[in-house]
C-alpha cells in the first residue's frame, strides 16, 4: 500500500455501521448482475494501489472491459450512495523462527510427525466440551491427508517422528478440523499432559499469548478496513489491513497428492501495510490475525505470493464449528508465583539475563563519570525492587511495558552498551523510545508508591531529555556532560 | 473575540519563525484526529473531561493575548502537567501511528514548557526564541 490507508478503529466501526445500513440491499441488487459472486466492504483500489476510500468490493469471476460487457452486466459506480470497486476472484497458495518455545506460545513453528512441511501454531483455546487446552492452526498444517485425520502427532518446533516425546518435541495430537467442508481450513490439536494419569500439568507448559504481539483479550468478529497484526513462523511479525471482508478465494493445496483446489467465499483479504512486503508467506499458515484491541479476528491460511496479500477465515465460524473458545487472559491460572508474567518478559530469544546484568554494570560505571549520571544511578538503585515488582506483577505496568516494546528496547540498550556502541533503533514495531518513556511515566505515576511517584515526577523530563538526545550511548554521555557543565559549573 | 479570530491570532504569532511554522504545521496536521478522539473515542473523552480539559484550554487560550494574564496551573487538584501527561498517554494509546510518533517526539518539550512557563504568550515567545537559539548553534 503506497498511500497511508490507516483508519482509527473507532472510525472503522462507524464506517461499517454506515455500510451495514444498506449492505443487504446492496448485496441483493449487485448479486443480480451476471458474473457477480460476492459483495464485501473494503478499500478502493486504483491501478493496483489502495486508496483511503471505503467502498463496496464486488467480486466477479473475470473482469471484462466495458466494451465486452453487455447491457445489464455492468456494475454501477455507486450504489445507495457508496462507491463500488470490482475485483476478480483471488487465487492463493497455502502458506508453510525455528526456535523451541517452552512454555508454548502462539506464533511458534510447529510440524507434524508424518510430513516435513511446517506451519504456525496460531493460538491456544479451550475445547468447550471438556475445557481441555487445544492449539489452533490450519488443517493443512496439522493433518497429512486432505480427507481425514489420522491422529497426527504435533511437535514444536519440529517432530522427528520417533515415539519418545522427549526426543521429538511432541506437544499434542490433532483431534478435529475442517478442510473441504465448513468453508474453512482449520484444525485443533489437543495439548499433551492433560490426562488424569499424566504427571505434568499443561498450565506449566503454555502461555496464553502470541509472540511479539503479547497477551490476547479474546476473539471478535473482523471489521472491514481495520488494522491487524500476525506473528508467523516464516515472516514473523507483520501488519496489514482488511481490504475486503467478503473475498472469494481459490486455494491450491500442493502439499496433498493429488493436489486439490478449494473455493471459499466469505473470506478476509488482508493487504500488507507499508514496510511489510508480505502479510503472510508459506510457513505462516495457521497463524492468527489480531486486531488493535488484541482480539483474535481470523485464522490465516493462504497468500497471494505475487502481491503478498494474505487470506484468513473469520474466527467466529471456526470457534462455533470446532467448539472452542480462545484463551483470553495474560495470566497463568494455577501456578503460584507466576501469575501475570508475560512471555515477552521471560522468553525472548535474544534476551540473555546475565548479559543484561553485566551491561547495566558497565552502564553504571560509565554514568558514574558524570554528576547527573550518578543521580540517575542512585534513583534506579533506590527504586529498583519496586520497579521490577511493578513491571513483573502489576497488570497495567506489565501491559504498558510489553505493549510499548520495553523488553526489546532494554535488550537493544544492553547490546548497544556492550557491543561497539551500536545505535538503538528509532522505532520498534512502530513505537519510539520516547513513546515508551512517556507511557511508563504515566503508568508508574498511577501505580507506584508515593516515594516512586515523587522521584518520577521530579526526574522524568530529565531522563526523557537524556534518552532523547540521541540513539547512541555516546550521545547520551555527551548530553550528561553538557548538563553537568550547565548545572554544576 | 470569535473563536476563529483567536486561532488566527496565534497562527500569525507562530508564522514569524521557521520553528513556529514547524510547530503550526504539526498542530494543523493532527488537529482533526485529536478533535475526533476527544469527541468520539471514549478513553480520550473520559481523560479530557476528568482532568478538566475544557477549563484548562479556556485558560490557556485566554493567556495568549495579554502579557500579564497567566494560565491556571491547577484545577481541583489536577495540575496542567498532569493533564498534558495523561492526554499524551491516552492519545498515543488510541491515535494513529503518525500521531503516536509526534507525541513521542514533542511531549517532553510541551511538558517542560507547561512546567516552566505561565502563559501562552510566553510559550509562543519561547518557541520563536528556540529557533533563534538553533540558528546561533
Amino acid at each position: 500500500m503506497s498511500e497511508n490507508t490507516y483508519i482509527p478503529r473507532d472510525e472503522v466501526v462507524d464506517i461499517n455501521k454506515e455500510f451495514n445500513k444498506v449492505r443487504k440491499k446492496a448485496e441483493k441488487e449487485l448479486l443480480k448482475i451476471p458474473g457477480v459472486i460476492a459483495v464485501g466492504v473494503g478499500l478502493k483500489q486504483v491501478k493496483g494501489e489502495f486508496k483511503r476510500q471505503p467502498c463496496f468490493k464486488v467480486t466477479v469471476e473475470k473482469k471484462k472491459s466495458s466494451k465486452e460487457l453487455k447491457s445489464g452486466e455492468k456494475v454501477p459506480d455507486t450504489i445507495f450512495g457508496f462507491i463500488t470497486d470490482v475485483v476478480e476472484i483471488s487465487h492463493g497458495q497455502s502458506s508453510v523462527d525455528g526456535n523451541k518455545y517452552r512454555p508454548l506460545i502462539g506464533g511458534s513453528k510447529i510440524e507434524i510427525s508424518s510430513t516435513s512441511g511446517y506451519g504456525t501454531m496460531g493460538c491456544l483455546a479451550t475445547r468447550d466440551s471438556d475445557n481441555k487446552i487445544v492449539l489452533l492452526s490450519n488443517w493443512h498444517v496439522l493433518v497429512n491427508d486432505a480427507n481425514s485425520i489420522n491422529g497426527e502427532r504435533v511437535g514444536q518446533p519440529s517432530h522427528n517422528g520417533c515415539c519418545s516425546c522427549c526426543a521429538c518435541n511432541e506437544i499434542g495430537k490433532t483431534v478435529d478440523g475442517r478442510l473441504q467442508s465448513g468453508n474453512m481450513d482449520a484444525a485443533i490439536a489437543l495439548l499433551s499432559g492433560q490426562d488424569e494419569s499424566a504427571d505434568t500439568s499443561p498450565s506449566e507448559k503454555y502461555l496464553k499469548e502470541i509472540l511479539n504481539i503479547g497477551y490476547i483479550t479474546g476473539s471478535a468478529a473482523p471489521v472491514a478496513l481495520e488494522t491487524v497484526f500476525k506473528y508467523g513462523a516464516r515472516t514473523e511479525f507483520t501488519k496489514g489491513q482488511i481490504t475486503n471482508d467478503n473475498a472469494t478465494t481459490n486455494v491450491l493445496y500442493d502439499n496433498y497428492t493429488p493436489n486439490i483446489t478449494i473455493n471459499r467465499p466469505g473470506q478476509l483479504e488482508i493487504t500488507p501495510a507499508a514496510g511489510f512486503p508480505m502479510y503472510l508467506n508459506r510457513g505462516d499458515s495457521g497463524s492468527v490475525s489480531v486486531n488493535e484491541k488484541q482480539e483474535v479476528i481470523g485464522l490465516n491460511y493462504a497468500v497471494n505470493q505475487v502481491t503478498g496479500v494474505g487470506f484468513a477465515t473469520s474466527i467466529i465460524p471456526i470457534l462455533a464449528t470446532l467448539g472452542i473458545t480462545i484463551l483470553n487472559t495474560t495470566f497463568h491460572s494455577s501456578e503460584a508465583g507466576k501469575e501475570g508474567v508475560p512471555l515477552s518478559a521471560r522468553v525472548v530469544p535474544d534476551f540473555n539475563i546475565p548479559n543484561l546484568a553485566s551491561a547495566f554494570a558497565e552502564a553504571e560505571a560509565e554514568l558514574g563519570h558524570y554528576r547527573s549520571g550518578k543521580k540517575m544511578i542512585e534513583l534506579f538503585r533506590l527504586h529498583r525492587d519496586e520497579l521490577l515488582e511493578l513491571v513483573n506483577h502489576k497488570r497495567e505496568v506489565m501491559a504498558a511495558w510489553n505493549r510499548y516494546q520495553g523488553p526489546s528496547y532494554l535488550a537493544h540498550i544492553a547490546r548497544s552498551i556492550r557491543r561497539d556502541n551500536k545505535p538503538i533503533p528509532e522505532q520498534i514495531k512502530g513505537v519510539t523510545l520516547q513513546s515508551l518513556l512517556l507511557k511508563m511515566t504515566a503508568v508508574l505515576k498511577r501505580n507506584g508508591s508515593p516515594d516512586l511517584v515523587r522521584s518520577v515526577t521530579d526526574n522524568y523530563l530529565f531522563i526523557m531529555d537524556v534518552l532523547s538526545s540521541g540513539m547512541h550511548p555516546e550521545e547520551w554521555k555527551a548530553h550528561l556532560s553538557k548538563y553537568d557543565q550547565m548545572a554544576y559549573n | 473575540m470569535p473563536k476563529h479570530r483567536k486561532l488566527e491570532y496565534f497562527e500569525d504569532q507562530l508564522k514569524v519563525t521557521p520553528f513556529g511554522r514547524e510547530v503550526l504545521k504539526i498542530v494543523q496536521s493532527h488537529m482533526d484526529e485529536v478533535m475526533y478522539l476527544i469527541n468520539k473515542n471514549r478513553p480520550t473523552m473520559v481523560c479530557w473531561q476528568r482532568h478538566h480539559g475544557p477549563k484548562f484550554i479556556r485558560s490557556v487560550v485566554n493567556s495568549g493575548f495579554e502579557k500579564d494574564t497567566e494560565f491556571v496551573k491547577e484545577i481541583e487538584g489536577v495540575t496542567i502537567e498532569e493533564i498534558l501527561l495523561n492526554m499524551a498517554e491516552v492519545l498515543q494509546d488510541n491515535g494513529s501511528p503518525e500521531l503516536k510518533n509526534t507525541i513521542g517526539k514533542y511531549a517532553a518539550l510541551v511538558l517542560r514548557m507547561a512546567r516552566e512557563t505561565n502563559s501562552l504568550h510566553e510559550v509562543i515567545q519561547r518557541i520563536n526564541n528556540t529557533q533563534i537559539l538553533q540558528q546561533h548553534e
